[in-house]
């Protein structure tokens, strides 16, 4: 299937990120060619397959309830962080 | 014309001591960021461990409302990008809820009921917060993480009013059940509203419109009027496909109208997918048993309180709207008070007096005060009139009833011997009022109590004063 | 270079003296650029470490601009599992950016040479850790293997890089690429060290909900190369290799053969499918854990005119190739193509899991290809689409959940190593190593 221009766009919406403007058309062909090539599942049959993969029939991990914090952790983090103040982190103006 | 089709989406943040998917401490934190660890920063390796106390919490509502409870369920990533929203996902529960198909009951003052249809109750990790100043914003995760549980309603109520009945049954459940504080104004009882219309009649369901995070049962109540008027005049006018369409809408309670969130882009793709840090929740036989063990629940106190205590059925709903009303109620009949007085004060006078944010929990009367004051006027020791006075002055100061009662000389005079001697004495100074009363005038009746009353500075039994003045007057 | 089993025997002054040694030699060798820093983290015995496994206090960034900045407040399970048998972290390797790629070229640190071979890549993604284990400049290292990224380096570098069966290993710690398919595992010079620092690292981690509960059983202190195993081997699959490589299987399989074990013929599934099914899942699972580096927290900011415009500059840090990974997973899941797409990779992936039980019915193990050929030269693998289609023997294990290991087998012509994989039936890694200690003896 061929990724054009549009789709190649919203892609970047999804992913947050823009591609250089001097390597769209190379991205977009790479990006069909490659999902070109993956459209091969097509040709299996997997009627009646189930589509939960895992390595054992065991439920999740759970925990108890009890809390502990290691606050080493998050001072690090702040004081490293792009930017902050006062132990928030401080972004640019979110708007509504 | 129109019948009004709503919906309704409520997240409860559960009050476990942790986070949902890390140990996190969930209580308050005085400084921002300081309950937080790899998993709810984000960190690169850091990973979700589920808390099994959301299981239990989820599974206790879905036995309180009779639903299903999944023995297998799944998380899925939900992904969008938000500053307070640290993995740039969301994991909840979109394929396989932990909980499913259950009902809550509507229960209307002229005493008829409807069911509404629960669609399903799961599990996901509420957001941090954002505070905005100036041209930044500050995020601060101590809330990131937090379990919800996301209770959504089938569009089964047609009316602004039956939409406030349901909330308040859920917020009652939710309390009785102890899963969460439920407080609509701290923002652990978020509640969404769909709404839509239809031609009266008409079957199918139409756009509908969802109203985000308005905290207070009042403001819901408005915001569905408002945005009911506005989807009916755009019918009218004939540009209901123009004007109404799949959004969300925010209340704005200063200009009383409900404005749109987004511009006119495309609608989120969250692109859900299973969670694949995360295997399968199962529940066993043996945790359901253990986990399925829930409290009386309001309905049942409901009905209890009719069938032992004596109250009507309109007395017991209010007493047990909420479960600290009930249990300060049994509190006070476990002091002597009867049912039926204690309800009356704990219901009548004492809300009355809470004024400026002051509630039950807050208030200074506790349940061995107000059980001991009904227990005075049950036993004549005071008047109903002077039982206001003494409750007016407990909330100022801090003593027992019968001190209040010694303060304010408020001792209700029983004792017969001196009622009938300030009778006297009022017959003898009103000799010609007496003889009026004798010849007809019984309006002069109440002269004579009033009196009586006015000597004994309000502190005379008046149901005595009657007995003796009729005595005495013939 | 001493051997892990005999380093563990050195004394704290012993060990103290060698890593002066160690830097030395590593200063004297830098345009490797195997290591992208020298750091030591305790005084056990030094592994190096892959970029990507968090060690408390280092700077660790996936090879990535987006992560400079960034310094991990936390040890990574198998760091501390490391560090209570007497192992230190020492040094962190270099890898493909966000370990997408197959050749240690995409990194932010710039690209680490074959040892073998200057001008030849050392593979990847965990070509750094691949590269100082042949280098003779590590005495082991760990690195992660999400479609092939320990054995493949390992195979084209000449040592021995094992991938254990999934959940075997915690992943608590590794800044997760593809969470369904990413394990952790041992690069060492010969096959009993990999065995020393797989059971070291093994084990259930109540920190990763991935992580397999079952009874922990050390396989080095069992190691029986005497066993007698059932091996396949894959004639049409080997078809597409190269010639090295296709001598290098004659080689392996006469050595197995004159070790006593049985030698069967298997098909599999054609391996177009297994890419498939894995840059689908891969890409699904990356594009939504690296939704995190937005520079929001920790990392890398560029600041921009406003919100939106700070997530996307900051973003656009990343290398092309993690970028067309990160559009192509957002494809794969977004809406209208979710079912197609995503949903029947995961039903491949049963019919592959499916293929190899059936395998494994009979037989105990099964010798593989890693690569198609000996390591590339340097610049030589761009076209993304060849590269993924290089992962063709390796990633069907990922995809399966299997434990496997590649050991080198012998040189080519021009000198450089050419390994092959040993691949077992899920939590069966007592059999892997017997085997591979087998073969290696054997050779």
């Amino acid at each position: 299937m061929q990724i054009d221009d549009a789709l190649l766009s919203k892609l970047e919406n999804l992913s947050h990120l823009h591609v250089a403007d001097d390597k769209r058309e190379e991205i977009i062909a790479q990006l069909s060619e490659i999902v070109s090539f993956v459209d091969n599942l097509s040709e299996l049959d997997t009627t009646g397959v189930s589509d939960t993969f895992s390595m054992t029939d065991n439920g999740t991990l759970t925990r108890e309830d009890t809390p502990s914090c290691n606050t080493q952790v998050n001072e690090n983090i702040i004081s490293n962080s792009p930017k902050s103040g006062d132990n928030y982190f401080i972004v640019p103006k979110i708007i509504e | 014309m129109f019948e009004i089709v709503i919906g309704l989406e409520v997240h409860v943040q559960l009050n476990t001591n942790t986070k949902l998917f890390c140990s996190c401490p969930t209580s308050f934190n005085h400084k921002q960021n300081r309950n937080t660890c790899p998993t709810c920063l984000a960190l690169p390796g850091a990973l979700p461990v589920l808390n099994k106390e959301v299981l239990h919490k989820s599974i206790m509502f879905g036995e309180a409302v009779g639903a299903t409870v999944n023995r297998t369920s799944y998380f899925d990533r939900k992904s969008y990008f938000y500053p307070d929203s640290p993995l740039a996902y969301q994991i909840t529960q979109l394929y396989t809820p932990v909980v499913e198909h259950g009902v809550l009951e509507l229960d209307f003052e002229d005493g008829t009921h409807k069911t509404i249809r629960i669609n399903r109750a799961h599990i996901e990790a509420d957001a941090g917060k954002n505070i905005h100043e100036g041209d930044t914003s500050k995020v601060d995760l101590n809330r990131a993480g937090t379990p919800l549980l996301e209770i959504v309603s089938e569009p089964d109520m047609r009316s602004a009013d039956e939409a406030i009945l349901y909330l308040k049954k859920l917020h009652s459940i939710v309390r009785y059940l102890g899963i969460s504080d439920a407080n609509m104004q701290e923002g652990s009882f978020r509640v969404d509203v769909n709404v839509s219309i239809r031609p009266r009649g008409d079957e199918k369901l139409y756009t509908r419109v969802e109203i985000k995070n308005i905290n207070s049962f009042r403001f819901i109540q408005k915001a569905i009027e408002i945005e009911v008027k506005r989807q009916s005049e755009a019918w009218e006018d004939g540009v209901y496909e123009d004007e109404i369409v799949l959004e969300t809408r925010l209340f704005d309670q200063n200009k009383q109208e409900t404005r749109s969130m987004r511009g006119k882009e495309e609608a989120a793709d969250y692109r859900y997918f299973p969670e694949p840090d995360l295997l399968k929740a199962i529940v066993t036989e043996e945790m359901y048993e253990k986990y399925s063990k829930i409290p009386e629940l309001p309905d049942a106190k409901r009905d209890r309180f009719v069938k032992e205590l004596g109250l009507t059925e309109y007395d017991a709903n209010v007493v047990t709207s909420t479960l600290e009303m009930a249990n300060f109620l049994e509190e006070m009949i476990a002091e002597g008070a009867t049912a039926v007085g204690a309800n009356k004060w704990l219901t009548g006078e004492l809300p009355a007096r809470l004024n400026n944010g002051m509630t039950l929990e807050t208030s200074p009367i506790n349940s061995k005060l107000l059980a001991t004051l009904v227990k005075r006027i049950e036993d004549k020791t005071i008047s109903n009139k002077a039982a206001k006075d003494v409750l007016d002055y407990l909330f100022e100061n801090e003593v027992s009833v019968d001190e209040a009662i010694d303060k304010l000389g408020l001792k209700q005079v029983s004792d017969t011997g001196a009622i009938e001697k300030m009778v006297d004495d009022i017959m003898v100074a009103n000799a010609d009022k007496v003889e009026q009363y004798r010849g007809g005038k019984d309006k002069l009746f109440g002269f004579f109590v009033g009196q009586t009353m006015k000597a004994s500075k309000g502190s005379a039994n008046p149901q005595v004063v009657n007995e003796i003045v009729k005595a005495k007057l013939g | 270079m001493i051997t892990l089993k005999e380093a563990l025997k050195l004394s704290k002054d012993e060990l103290k003296k060698f890593k002066e040694e160690l830097r030395k030699d590593i200063e004297a060798r830098a345009e490797l650029n195997g290591y992208v820093e020298v750091l030591d983290h305790g005084d056990g015995v030094p592994i190096a470490i892959k970029d990507n496994i968090q060690v408390n206090g280092w700077s660790v960034t996936s090879g990535s601009q987006i992560l400079q900045g960034y310094i991990a407040p936390y040890n990574a399970t198998v760091i501390d599992k490391m560090s209570e048998a007497g192992l230190s972290a020492f040094g962190r390797t270099n890898m493909d950016e966000f370990a997408m790629g197959s050749t240690t070229e995409s990194s932010f640190y710039g690209k680490t040479q074959n040892p073998h071979n200057a001008d030849c890549v050392p593979g990847g993604s965990s070509g750094g850790s691949a590269a100082v284990v042949g280098a003779g400049l590590a005495i082991a290292a760990l690195g992660s293997d999400t479609g092939g990224s320990i054995r493949q380096p390992a195979s084209f570098c000449g040592i021995v890089g094992m991938k254990p069966t999934y959940g075997r290993v915690s992943r608590f710690g590794l800044g997760a690429y593809a969470s369904s398919l990413d394990q952790i595992g041992p690069m060492t010079q010969n096959v009993e060290d990999a065995a020393i620092l797989y059971d070291i690292i093994s084990g259930h981690d109540e920190k990763d909900s991935t992580s397999v509960d079952m009874k922990d059983e050390s396989v080095t202190d069992k190691l029986n190369s005497d066993r007698k195993l059932k091996i396949a081997i894959l004639p049409k699959y080997i078809e597409d290799a190269s010639n090295d490589v296709k001598h290098a299987y004659g080689v392996a399989i006469e050595a197995l053969k004159k070790a006593g074990h049985t030698i069967v013929e298997k098909e599999m599934i054609d391996a177009k499918f297994d890419i498939s099914a894995y840059y689908i899942t891969a890409t699904a699972e990356a594009t939504t854990n690296l939704a995190r580096y937005d520079g929001l927290r920790y990392g890398s900011r560029v600041e921009g005119k406003n919100l939106k415009d700070t997530y996307f500059k900051t973003r656009s840090q990343f290398g092309a190739e993690v970028q067309r990974r990160i559009l192509l997973g957002n494809f794969v899941l977004s809406s209208g193509y979710y079912d197609a797409y995503y949903v029947k990779a995961q039903k491949v992936r049963q019919l592959i899991k499916q293929n190899y039980e059936n395998i494994f019915k009979e037989v105990d193990l099964i010798l593989s290809p890693v690569a198609p050929r000996t390591a590339y030269e340097s610049g030589s693998l761009e076209d993304p689409l060849e590269m993924y289609l290089s992962d063709i023997y390796t990633i069907s294990v990922n995809l399966a959940g299997l434990p496997a290991i590649a050991l080198p087998i012998e040189k080519n012509a021009d000198n450089m190593p050419v390994g092959l994989q040993l691949i077992a039936a899920p939590f069966q890694e007592q059999t892997l190593f017997d085997g591979a200690l087998s073969l290696e003896k054997s050779l």
